[in-house]
């Protein structure tokens, strides 16, 4: 899981053009809009195309993905289940 | 009613200038990217949106923030009462032309969202009038080459008809790694007050100035 962790927090950073934010420093249970990263409407389009691409996940609702992009641990653990079903 | 120029800044694909004066001169190996980062770092800046702007949007918001010199030119209170002029030849073009290369990628169709939201030339505008809080009257005309005339003609109706009391107005254009902006700060002329007449001229020479 830790190892997903780390990988999804360099992918967001990358993905979301993060330039300044170290991926390390990026606190997996934080909310990832609002205070956390800060994050707006359209990088949460582009989580979406993130999970699409390299995990081929598709986010089914806007509720479902409310849940899943709450924070880097909710992503991991969602991928995680994912790829065991 | 006469208008001055209180202010103006150019990028090109050499350095940075503010009034005349060069204050930041590009390696002459760096990339388009590589520019526009070292013209955001010189400014001493924090304001993370900058790297998921396209480069003619960096490129804007980079001429108005050496306009102001890293402070902000306006209180809230008086944005109504600013306006924004842009123009350039290529608009968005591009941009378009990156995010239709994505749309053609069969095997990887995945267009970015983040890429899209900038095809459109006065996103370069929104991305000013939020980072220095202008609400006042905006617009960004495309015209084959730099159209002075048109511009003050423009701004001058603005002022005279009293929708801004001050202005940003210029050029702004990235395409093919080619970079030029000119961004000019008008305001009415203050008796005693030195600045440059905002004339046909005297704009087309600021542009001429600064061109490479």
């Amino acid at each position: 899981m830790s190892e997903l962790i780390s990988k999804l927090k360099q992918q967001i950073v990358d993905q979301l053009n993060l330039a300044d934010v170290d991926p390390a420093g990026i606190d997996e249970n934080a909310s990832l809009f609002g205070e956390g990263l800060g994050l707006d409407s359209i990088d949460a389009l582009e989580l979406i195309l993130l999970m699409q691409k390299n995990y081929n996940i598709k986010i089914a609702t806007a509720e479902e993905g409310q849940k899943i992009f709450s924070s880097v641990r909710a992503m991991a653990d969602f991928i995680e289940t994912h790829q065991k079903a | 009613m006469k208008l001055t120029i209180k202010k103006w800044s150019a990028i090109n694909d050499r350095e940075v200038i503010l009034n005349g004066e060069s204050k930041l001169v590009f390696a002459s190996t760096a990339a388009t990217d590589q520019k526009l980062e070292a013209a955001y770092r010189a400014l001493g800046v924090a304001y993370p949106k900058f790297f998921k702007m396209d480069a003619q949007s960096k490129l804007g918001w980079l001429s108005a923030e050496y306009l102001c010199e890293g402070v902000k030119l306006f209180d809230a209170s008086v944005g109504k009462d600013v306006a924004l002029v842009l123009s350039n030849r290529k608009s968005s073009l591009d941009t378009d032309e990156h995010y239709q290369q994505s749309l053609t990628n069969e095997e990887e169709f995945l267009p970015s969202p983040a890429v899209f939201v900038y095809t459109l030339a006065n996103i370069v505008a929104g991305e000013i009038c939020i980072r220095h809080g202008i609400k006042g009257e905006n617009n960004f005309l495309i015209s084959e080459s730099f159209d002075a005339a048109s511009l003050v003609n423009y701004v001058s109706i603005l002022f005279e008809e009293e929708l801004c009391q001050q202005c940003l107005v210029g050029w702004v254009e990235a395409y093919h790694g080619k970079l030029r902006s000119v961004f000019a700060f008008i305001e009415k002329t203050t008796e005693g007050k030195a600045g440059l007449l905002f004339t046909i001229e005297n704009l087309n020479q600021v542009y001429q100035t600064s061109e490479l």
